[in-house]
Parts: structure tokens; C-alpha cells; sequence
């Protein structure tokens, strides 16, 4: 999907943990672009990759876990081969800032809210620390914390607390692109709604791009652009967010879509049978398949490619064409 | 800063265990030897209890002891007198030494003071050095040879016994090399022949120390050091603050030192309350096998002539050094630890 505006593109991501069972495929060649300005909305069952996709942008794994790819660009920049050192001056947190999932041990206990902002500062850019905690004060009063709480220490703020300051420091820098994960989780639905809120300002205001994950579909189709669906470690599919949820593909989104409740309609949810694979022991051919409803012979053996369908529409599917709307 | 509630809180919980444990002394001390037989006002007054015919004048001073230590009160009457002796300092006489027990134990105090304090500094330090740049070669260095070599040698030293480490180094240094002196004395007299004042006084004294305090070191470090290389290595590959630091683009100097470092010091200062307890116990071995006449010599050759109103006074003395250290050690704890604050 090669994009003349895409400010993040990535090419054929692996991601591999080595675990006592054997290695585990979290990411299995997962490529995409990221168009400026755009939010990218990732959805999908817990344990289907979605964090360990962003962690494997960020170059941020633990050391278990081990990264490939063709090309991972960020504004033009490659940092597949990029040094630490590069990494840390020319793109982390200046270019690609994270909010990340784990927000409640993300701060360092034992320094100020507002000393771990100067410190974030202070690792880019000569800046008074009277100026960056003036700053970091306008920021958190925009996600709704007290900028006398940059005198607390992590421990003494409530979860939503932390995680709207994890908002706050994502933008200290006023980076091009945010990746946050499961950023609202944490709020009550009126914290959640005015988040949100913010944050549509702020990437227009700030010509912010994004990728944006989350459990709650009704989160992504409030604030994504484009949906990704991750099932086992692959995008399943892609397309703008409302033909996503419209004119689902792939049969994993059209029981994701059935899934979700909608108090309008009033009717029956229903689940997708069956649980994700194990991803040490994946199946062979398409990763769906055991759970499909639609699953025939081909399903079993080979493993569908993620192919374009009109409309920007992406889908891995080897009936895709049954649920193309015409 | 830490509030003056956890101030007081550990003052008292110190306090608490200071009074606990005299009181286990006391026992030990006092009612154990009564209970088979002896008479406590031979050992309280000064008077070898082996002397046949105590004379007359003898005997009255053993009654007197008798009568101002309350040795033959009722159990709850002489636990109250023991604690009030002990923190008016009044110990009574050593059989032993020929004098007050506090006269005695100011003149061998400030040896072991020496030994302790600058073994527990240099364990302190190297055990931090030594762990640091094991954890620092581990993270950075490709084949973690630092590390191989830093852990190796601190598994080793730790599990050395100490009679055999300080048997070694006394043949080797001071018998053979000659590198030490062979005891304090000899240091501070050139084995009678001089008599050394001022600035040189206390570098001979600190050649003499070195030796015993090296031996401590040896044997102490080892534990401490290992302790804080995983902390450390611990804290950097797992602790989430780690991680999203590093997500913010800062260096891996900061994030070894400023955070995983920073955070792994805190469990480690509690080890060094543990270390405390080693080297306090290792002073009596340390100061008879390297001849060095500090509380733990004298208390080794007061237990050998049943002095046991000197053994009360060392015991209560090295209680309260002991306890003195775990409190400072509880005010350094709160400072690393802003979250003591709630405690
Ligand atoms: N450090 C690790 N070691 C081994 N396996 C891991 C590790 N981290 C993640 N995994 C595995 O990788 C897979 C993907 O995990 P990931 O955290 O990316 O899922 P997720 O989609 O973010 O789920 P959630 O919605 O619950 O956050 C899971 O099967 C998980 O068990
Ligand atoms: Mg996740």
C-alpha cells in the first residue's frame, strides 16, 4: 500500500519471542502505511499482536523477543539498521512518541511527574526546566490534570491520572506521529469522551498522525480514519472506518462487528466460537480457519495474502471476492 | 524528606529491639549461670568466683555487688534493675580487667569502632562498584567478560570461609611479607622500640587495621555485589519505567544509572543492615586471629574467665552499634525512597 503522504511505513514485520514452549510468532509480516495526519485505528483480540506490533516499530522489545523486516520508515527515515544512538536522537519521542498499555508502571517512582518531563526534554533538546514544566503544566491541564500534580510523584496520582500524563508526555515534544496503546482504558466513559475530544484537536492542530489501539470498537470507529484488524499476528484487513464496519470482508471482522453491543438496536450480541490460536503452534493455512464459518479445503493448506480490493479496502481472505460490495 | 512519623516510628521499632535483646541477654547472662548454681556477686563485684577462701573483706564487696545489683531480688524487680543499670551505664567491675566495665570498654571501644565502620564502608562500596560494573557489562558488552569475571570473583570470595581468608592473609602478609604488621601493637611501638605521636600515630594504626579490615572486606562484598548486579540487570530488562524511558529517546547511561540503578539500591541497602550483622559477629574472630584488641578480643577473653558483667557491657555496646547503623541505614532508605514518606 504504498502512499505518497505516508509518514510511516512498514514492510514485512516479524516479530518472534522465544519462550519456554518454543518461539512464539506475535507478528507475522506485518506491513502498512501510515498516511500524514491520518489515524489509524487497531483492533483485534486480546493476545493478537497488537502491542508487540507497536513495541516492534518503537524497537522496543524485551529480551526475549526478536524483530525482522524488510523496512520499517519513519518520515523517509529507515531505522531497520539505525544505531540506539541514532534512534534516540533522530526519531524517538522528537518523531514517534507511545502511550504505552502498561501507563500504571510506566513512570519511575521515584522522581517527580514533573522531573520525568524535564527529563524526557532535556534527552533532545537544551531547554530551561522552568520552560518545560510550563509547557508539561499547559499539556496536562488539556487532558484534565491539575498541573500541580508535576510536583507529585507517580505513585500519588489515580490510573486515569497516569494515564492522561502519559498523554501529556507523549506531546511534551510535538512529534509527528503518536502510537497509542489502549490510551483510555483506564477512564471512566466521560473522562474517555472528553480524551478523545482532546485528542481530535490535537492531531488537527497538530497535523498529528496516529495509530491507535483498542479493544473497544466503538473507540476506533469514534476516532480512526482508516481500521486495521489483527487476528494472530497478521492484518486480516484494512479499510476506512466506515466501510470496515459497513462492508466487513473478512469473516474474523464480520464477527468482530457482531460482537459488539449496540443498545440502539437491541439485539442478541454474539460471540465468535472458539479462542485464538496458539501462536506457537499456529495452524497451517489461514490462521481463521479452525473458527470460520465459511471454512473450505484451501483454507486449511494455504495462507491467504492480504490483496486490495476496491475502495482502499485490504483484506487476507480466500473467498474475499464473496464479500466485496460491488 | 521522610516525616518525623517514620522518624519516630523506626526510632522506636530500633529501640524495641534493643530492649528485646538485652533482655534475651539477660537471661543468658544472669539467670542461666544463677540457675545452675553460681553466685552472680563473685562475677558483679570483680572477684574471681575461683578464689577458695574469699576473705572477709572479699566477701563484703561480693554482698555489696550482691545488694546494688539486686542479683537476689525477684525476677521483675531485677529486670527493671538490669535495664536501668544498663542505660546508666553502670556495668559494674570486671573480674577480668581489674576495673569498671566502662573504663574497659572505653579503652577497647574505638578499636572495633575502627574495624567496623571502615570494613562496613569499604564492603559498602565495593559491593556497589564491583555489582554496577558486573550489571554494566552484562547489558553493554557483547561477550560480558567484565561480568563473567566480576561475578566469578564475588561468588568465590563470598563463599571463602573467613578463618581460612584471615588465616591466609595474616601468614602470607604480615608472618611472611612482612607487607603488615604483625599486630597493633608492634605497629604503634615499632615493637617497643619508638613511641609514635600525631599524623604517624594513625597511619601505623591504620597499617595495622588494614589487614583485619581487608579480610572483612574480602569475605563481605561478594554477597552485596551479586545482590545488586541483579537488581540491576533486573530492573533494566523488565521494569516498565525502564522501557518507556527508553521509548523517550534517553540514553542508556541515564537509564542504567538513573533508573535501574537508582531502583536496585533500595533492596540493597537492607543487605547492608545484614552485612552489619556479619561484620559485628566477624569482629570477634577478626580481632583475636589478627591480635587487634578491640571489644570482640577483650569480650573472647572475658568469656573465658566468666567475666559476665563485661559481656553484658559488650553485648549492650555492640547492640546499640549495631542498631545505631540500621537506623542510619532507615534515614538513607528514605531518602532513595520518596514513597517512605507513607509509611
Ligand atoms: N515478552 C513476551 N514473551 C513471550 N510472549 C510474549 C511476550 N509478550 C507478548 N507475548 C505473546 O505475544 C502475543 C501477542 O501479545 P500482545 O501483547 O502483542 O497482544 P495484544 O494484542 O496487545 O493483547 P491485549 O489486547 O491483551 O493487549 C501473545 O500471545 C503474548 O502471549
Ligand atoms: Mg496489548
Amino acid at each position: 500500500m504504498p502512499s505518497a503522504t505516508s509518514i510511516l511505513s512498514v514492510r514485512d514485520l516479524h516479530v518472534t519471542f522465544s519462550t519456554p514452549r518454543g518461539p512464539l510468532y506475535a507478528v507475522q509480516g506485518i506491513s502498512f502505511d501510515l498516511g500524514e495526519g491520518e489515524t489509524m485505528g487497531l483492533v483485534g483480540e486480546s493476545g493478537s499482536g497488537k502491542s508487540t506490533l507497536a513495541l516492534g516499530i518503537l524497537r522496543l522489545l524485551p529480551l526475549n523477543g526478536k524483530w525482522t523486516a524488510k523496512s520499517i520508515s519513519v518520515m523517509g527515515q529507515d531505522v531497520v539498521s539505525m544505531s540506539e544512538r541514532d534512534l534516540n536522537s533522530a526519531v524517538r519521542w522528537t518523531k514517534l512518541a507511545y502511550v504505552p498499555q502498561a501507563s500504571q508502571n510506566a513512570l519511575d517512582p521515584l522522581y517527580r511527574v514533573g522531573d520525568q518531563f524535564v527529563e524526557t526534554v532535556a534527552a533532545h533538546a537544551k531547554v530551561e526546566r522552568e520552560d518545560v514544566l510550563k509547557k508539561a503544566g499547559t499539556l496536562l491541564e488539556q487532558v484534565g490534570v491539575d498541573p500541580a500534580k508535576l510536583q507529585s510523584y507517580p505513585w500519588e496520582l489515580s490510573g486515569g491520572q497516569k494515564q492522561r500524563v502519559m498523554i501529556a508526555m507523549a506531546l511534551i515534544l510535538e512529534p509527528k506521529i503518536v502510537i497509542l496503546d489502549e490510551p483510555t482504558t483506564a477512564l471512566d466513559t466521560i473522562i474517555q469522551a472528553q480524551i478523545l475530544e482532546l485528542f481530535k484537536q490535537m492531531r488537527s492542530f497538530q497535523k498529528l498522525s496516529s495509530i491507535f489501539i483498542s479493544h473497544d470498537i466503538s473507540v476506533i470507529s469514534n476516532i480512526a480514519d482508516r481500521v486495521g484488524v489483527m487476528y494472530a499476528g497478521s492484518l486480516v484487513e484494512m479499510a476506512s472506518v466506515s466501510d470496515i464496519f459497513k462492508n466487513p470482508i473478512h469473516p474474523y471482522t464480520q464477527g468482530l462487528r457482531e460482537s459488539v453491543p449496540d443498545v440502539r438496536k437491541n439485539k442478541p450480541i454474539s460471540f465468535i466460537p472458539g479462542t485464538p490460536p496458539d501462536m506457537v503452534n499456529p495452524p497451517p493455512g489461514c490462521r481463521f480457519h479452525p473458527r470460520c464459518p465459511y471454512v473450505q479445503e484451501v483454507c486449511k493448506k494455504s495462507d491467504p495474502p492480504l490483496l486490495p480490493y476496491p475502495g482502499d479496502h485490504y483484506a487476507a481472505c480466500h473467498f474475499a471476492e464473496r464479500w466485496v460490495k460491488q | 524528606m521522610a516525616s518525623l512519623w517514620y522518624l519516630a516510628n523506626r526510632a522506636i521499632n530500633r529501640l524495641a529491639t534493643l530492649l528485646i535483646l538485652m533482655l534475651f541477654s539477660f537471661f543468658i547472662f544472669e539467670v542461666i549461670p544463677q540457675a545452675v548454681g553460681f553466685n552472680l556477686g563473685f562475677f558483679f563485684s570483680g572477684i574471681t568466683m575461683l578464689s577458695p577462701h574469699a576473705a572477709q573483706g572479699q566477701l563484703a564487696l561480693v554482698n555489696a555487688a550482691v545488694q546494688k545489683f539486686g542479683l537476689n531480688d525477684p525476677l521483675p524487680q531485677r529486670i527493671l534493675v538490669f535495664f536501668y543499670n544498663l542505660f546508666t551505664l553502670n556495668f559494674g567491675n570486671s573480674a577480668l580487667f581489674k576495673e569498671p566495665v566502662t573504663t574497659a570498654i572505653a579503652q577497647y571501644l574505638p578499636n572495633s569502632l575502627v574495624l567496623a565502620s571502615f570494613s562496613l564502608v569499604t564492603t559498602t562500596i565495593l559491593a556497589i562498584v564491583v555489582g554496577t560494573r558486573a550489571a554494566k557489562s552484562f547489558i553493554s558488552s557483547k561477550k560480558k567478560i567484565g561480568d563473567s569475571a566480576l561475578s566469578a570473583v564475588s561468588i568465590v570470595t563470598f563463599n571463602i570461609p573467613f578463618i581460612v581468608l584471615a588465616l591466609f592473609l595474616y601468614i602470607v602478609f604480615a608472618d611472611e611479607l612482612r607487607w603488615f604488621p604483625i599486630n597493633l601493637a608492634f605497629a604503634t611501638t615499632n615493637g617497643g622500640l619508638s613511641h609514635f605521636s600525631g599524623v604517624e600515630y594513625y597511619l601505623r594504626y591504620l597499617w595495622a587495621a588494614a589487614l583485619p579490615i581487608i579480610a572483612l572486606t574480602v569475605v563481605g562484598f561478594g554477597n552485596g555485589a551479586i545482590l545488586i548486579r541483579n537488581n540491576i540487570i533486573d530492573e533494566y530488562n523488565s521494569a516498565g519505567y525502564v522501557a518507556y524511558a527508553k521509548a523517550r529517546g534517553i540514553s542508556e547511561n541515564q537509564l542504567f544509572y538513573r533508573h535501574a540503578f537508582r531502583n536496585a539500591m533500595l533492596p540493597f541497602v537492607t543487605q547492608v543492615g545484614i552485612a552489619v550483622a556479619f561484620i559485628v559477629g566477624g569482629l570477634f574472630f577478626t580481632e583475636v586471629l589478627f591480635d587487634f584488641p578491640g571489644i570482640g578480643y577483650a569480650s573472647v577473653n572475658a568469656a573465658v574467665s566468666f567475666d559476665i558483667p563485661f559481656l553484658i557491657g559488650s553485648t549492650f555496646v555492640f547492640a546499640i552499634y549495631t542498631l545505631v547503623v540500621l537506623y542510619v541505614l532507615d534515614l538513607v532508605y528514605a531518602r532513595l525512597d520518596p514513597r517512605i514518606q507513607l509509611v
